[in-house]
């Protein structure tokens, strides 16, 4: 299964519970502050993710889409 | 390739063009917005099928994000108003979502008079706001808690909902959201006067700086204040109790 892991920065205000609530340490806040001044996350370690959603479940402005791609298997 | 249904939030019911939302970082009326639209979505009502209703504060803007037709009222006989509605609303299930301003300016005398058989479901976010001056609305330090100034009696609208007869009652804070999202789709099911309360404090202090806590830092506070109460137990509902704040489902009849 590939993951994919999209945050729309303009919709994120960097609260930054995603990061706190991930358990496998697949996002971190940016250090330097984006545009609007604020610190949004970013994927460091994409092959962590287990794809459990948390962040996209916790985000409160709907800024994190968990993608899970799986390959289609023909029979026959 | 597949893509799954959970990984695409377009299809839901929320309005895309409406993000983001006006609520600060972090705060769960958001995350009531997203778990509300994905428990529609997973329920499989349709928008015709809804009614959505709000008052005034914060979490009066919840129906904004969604794209279900929704009547705001700004009444400060909100209940006995909100009653008069659902009456005409040709049978829909009516998704209130109730903030504490709605409850300090009307009061609480309107909920005797609310039909229990009426099919309303009540979202309220409970953001432990009580003072009401002339100049807004303040945090007041709950009963029994260290303080300065005046203490006040916390709500209890949970204890008041059961009293009430309601069908369905349970209270969630912003890091159970997910129970909180399977306690709508079980409320949506219900014939009749359901509730579901979520505690989530506009401000939290540490009370040896004052600081105030990040909404990252509000998720470990949440996980060290709550305990998941035993199922059904009503006693556990008052916020006084010095103990642990119990949530959970409290009321299923």
């Amino acid at each position: 299964m590939a993951i994919r892991i999209e945050i729309i920065d303009d919709r994120c205000k960097g609260c930054g519970v995603c990061v706190e609530l991930c358990q496998f340490e697949v996002l971190a806040m940016h250090d330097d502050p984006g545009p609007g001044g604020k610190h949004i996350p970013h994927v460091i370690d994409l092959s962590n993710c287990v794809a459990c959603g948390m962040c996209e479940m916790y985000c409160p402005d709907n800024a994190i889409t968990v993608i899970r791609k799986t390959e289609e298997i023909k029979i026959g | 390739m597949n893509v799954s249904a959970s990984g695409d939030r377009a299809n839901y019911p929320l309005r895309q063009e409406l993000l983001p939302t006006a609520w600060c970082a972090g705060c769960g009326i958001g995350s009531v917005a997203g778990i509300f639209a994905e428990a529609v979505k997973e329920k499989g009502i349709t928008a015709d099928a809804l009614a959505l209703y709000s008052g005034i504060g914060c979490a009066s803007r919840i129906p904004d994000t969604l794209d279900i037709a929704h009547c705001r009222i700004s009444d400060s006989m909100f209940i006995n108003a909100l009653g008069r509605s659902c009456d005409s609303n040709n049978g829909k299930k009516a998704v209130v979502f109730l903030d504490n301003a709605d409850i300090m300016y009307t009061g609480l005398e309107d909920w005797v008079h609310l039909d229990a058989g009426q099919d309303m479901l009540f979202i309220h976010t409970n953001n432990l706001i009580y003072v009401e001056t002339a100049n807004g609305v303040y945090a007041n330090t709950p009963f029994a808690r260290h303080t300065t100034g005046k203490s006040v009696l916390p709500f209890n609208m949970s204890g008041l909902a059961i009293e009430h007869g309601a069908r369905f009652v349970a209270r969630w804070t912003p890091l159970q959201i997910g129970w909180m999202k399977f306690s709508i789709i079980d409320a949506l099911g219900k014939n009749g006067f359901s509730y579901i309360e979520l505690l989530t404090p506009c401000v939290v202090l540490k009370p040896d700086s004052s600081v105030v806590l990040s909404a990252a830092d509000r998720m470990l506070f949440y996980d060290r204040i709550t305990r998941f109460s035993d199922p059904l137990d009503c006693q556990a509902l008052d916020l006084r109790c010095p103990s642990k704040i119990a949530v959970g489902l409290f009321a299923d009849r």
